[in-house]
């Protein structure tokens, strides 16, 4: 059962993340928004509530792994990895800024707690992958994980832009073939990319049936409804023999008004733009 | 003087060779069995090797003993290998990624990215069947080149088996991204079993004063024959292995422009992006000396017959002989004359 008390944690949260995106938009003078925004309920329900994570030992073997493969909306995760205790929230305005930890995409080398360097599409889905069949790989040797049972999960973050880059199936084909039930793909479905819509740019739909006929569980959610979120995380944990899809149902700059109007993937930011928005967040 | 490698090797017949030493098989499967069973011999000992594949059958290393859990073959599909194998190396493993080396062309971007930002510890085999039937699209012409524009990663490209086993055996304990070239053309053994080879460390074969060849891999045998055709003609040629294609032996190549005054080079790949075009950019800031660089040019290649030994059409048609090799020489040293 999960309580009102840990959705109204979450919400607090997330409000948090928000802030510290539009903290780190104003230190680089802009960056991605839209898809920042769009994600955060799902990153808040992962890092502060279902995985398994230990801020001071960011190498724990048995720590859960989450990757971002759309590693442009990474004001998000450096905001979480920051409130969990990772590092200092007073780096969040060096964002982007030349030797900040802070990279403009999702670096390994560079920040603390993360798992893959991104930035071009498509691929962080296959490193998922990689890491979630090493788990079982480390099996053949370390008598203690001899069970069979994966003792970590992995959790990639796609977006639906990036479903369209052939990498992103060719892993979901072989995560199949290799009945890959510790990992777990969720779609920031936000319905847009850079310039377009998804569906008059490439269309996706039908997203869910893709997704199962690859051999995926998969369920889709309102990724801004944390309750589902975490359903949807549980219910994940529960299957066997499979690897699992959610498609989250988000919009794109969800949480500022004028940045849910324009769905804008990339915004700049100055002084009097943050002043005018940073009250506006709900 | 010749220098670890075997006195006549590169003048005897490759099949009488493999005949000699109890090789049963055509000629062109020697190397890829030595390949294998060096490989097999460490995964064996070191439980953190795992192989993933494109398009690759688990049983051929199951049945030798590998864990299934550590054979991955994720179908025709490049990028995901190439990503996959990214992951495991993330886990502290020491994943062998082995194709045909003009396929990881279509991994490029994945390579730059989830390979060399991060460095990840993965072994590329670039393992050439050495422009047969394929034709055009199956040819490695500028495989070295577009591997040593990825930071970071360690190249190398050995000459023959011997070198093959030693080049395996320190890539596998090298920690880090490596790419290494295999061909496999027919020679002998041209190196003797006991040679020091040592990652990024040229050696010179055959000592000589007048001209200097640089080259790797097959251009290895077909340099040693070139400078026997130019010691015909009283030219003695320097001979250098430089198996490691990045980072080069800069020294070896400052000190081979200053004590012999010309160089050639030699490699089966484009000149474009090859690594003779960067060998001229050590001379050039060290001792300007006439250069020669032996390569292809610019074009595609096509197919030739997969029975009997039809390379030499190829080698032909794409001026990479011995004897171009020693024209190369002759044209160098002119220069210098002037």
């Amino acid at each position: 059962m999960i309580s009102d008390k840990i959705i109204k944690n979450l919400e607090e949260k997330a409000k948090q993340t928000r802030k510290d995106i539009m903290v780190q938009l104003l230190g680089a003078g802009g960056g991605h928004s839209g898809p920042s925004l769009s994600m955060v309920e799902l990153c808040v329900a992962l890092y502060f509530h279902h995985a398994k994570l230990d801020p001071k030992n960011p190498e724990w073997d048995d720590r859960d792994r989450i990757i971002l493969g759309k590693a442009h909306a990474c004001e998000t995760i450096y905001s979480c990895l920051a409130r969990l205790g990772y590092f200092s929230p007073d780096l969040l305005p060096t964002y982007k800024h030349f030797g900040s930890m802070l990279q403009g995409h999702a670096d390994a080398w560079s920040t603390v707690g993360l798992e893959y360097s991104g930035g071009s599409l498509g691929q962080g889905l296959s490193f998922a992958l990689g890491l979630a069949l090493a788990a079982r790989a480390k099996a053949t040797y370390d008598v203690a994980r001899q069970e069979g049972t994966p003792t970590y999960r992995v959790y990639c973050i796609t977006g639906d832009g990036e479903c369209h880059e052939g990498e992103i199936w060719e892993a979901a084909m072989a995560a199949a073939h290799y009945k890959c039930s510790n990992l777990i793909n969720i779609v920031d479905y936000n319905q847009f990319s850079v310039g377009i819509s998804i569906d008059k740019g490439m269309e996706l739909e039908p997203f869910v049936e893709k997704w199962r006929a690859f051999g995926w569980w998969t369920t889709e959610i309102d990724g801004h409804n944390f309750r589902q979120i975490l359903e949807a995380l549980q219910l994940a944990d529960n299957i066997s023999g499979k690897p699992k899809c959610i498609i989250a149902r988000t919009v794109k700059g969800k949480g500022i008004p004028l940045y849910e109007k324009s769905h804008a993937h990339m915004i700049p930011l100055t002084e009097k733009d943050y002043e005018r928005l940073i009250d506006t967040i709900y | 003087m010749i220098k670890y490698v075997r006195e006549k090797a590169w003048r005897e017949d490759p099949a009488e060779f493999l005949k000699s030493i109890g090789f049963r098989g055509p000629a062109r499967y020697y190397v890829r069995q030595r390949m294998m069973a060096t490989m097999m011999k460490i995964a064996k000992e070191d439980e953190r090797i795992c192989f993933i594949g494109a398009d690759m059958n688990p049983k051929g290393f199951t049945s030798q003993g590998i864990p299934e859990a550590r054979v991955i073959n994720v179908g025709i599909a490049e990028a995901n290998a190439t990503v996959v194998a990214s992951g495991f190396a993330k886990e502290g493993f020491t994943p062998i990624w082995m194709s045909m080396s003009w396929l990881f062309g279509r991994a490029y971007n994945q390579i730059f990215q989830s390979i060399g930002i991060d460095n990840h510890n993965v072994k590329f085999i670039g393992y050439a069947r050495g422009w047969a039937g394929g034709g055009a699209s199956h040819h490695e012409i500028n495989d070295i080149g577009f591997m040593r524009g990825i930071p970071q990663i360690l190249c190398m490209a050995p000459a023959d088996a011997v070198e093959l086993e030693k080049t395996l055996i320190a890539g596998l304990k090298y920690k880090g991204a490596t790419f290494i070239r295999v061909h496999s053309q027919p020679v002998t053994n041209l190196f003797e079993e006991d040679y020091p080879f040592k990652i990024g460390k040229a050696i010179t074969v055959r000592e000589g004063d007048d001209v200097s060849i640089i080259s790797f891999g097959i251009q290895l045998w077909r340099s040693l024959t070139a400078s026997d055709m130019l010691a015909k003609e009283g030219i003695n040629a320097r001979v250098i292995n430089m198996s490691t294609l990045k980072p080069l032996d800069d020294e070896m190549i400052a000190k081979a422009a200053k004590e012999t005054g010309a160089i050639v080079t030699a490699e089966d790949h484009t000149l474009l992006t090859g690594v003779g075009e960067s060998i001229a950019r050590v001379v050039v800031k060290t001792n300007p000396v006439p250069m020669e660089l032996v390569g292809i040019r610019d074009l595609y290649s096509q197919s030739i017959p997969e029975k009997g030994d039809n390379w030499p059409i190829l080698e032909k048609a794409y001026h990479l002989t011995a004897d171009d090799i020693a024209t190369a020489a002759k044209k160098a040293i002119q220069r210098k004359k002037r």
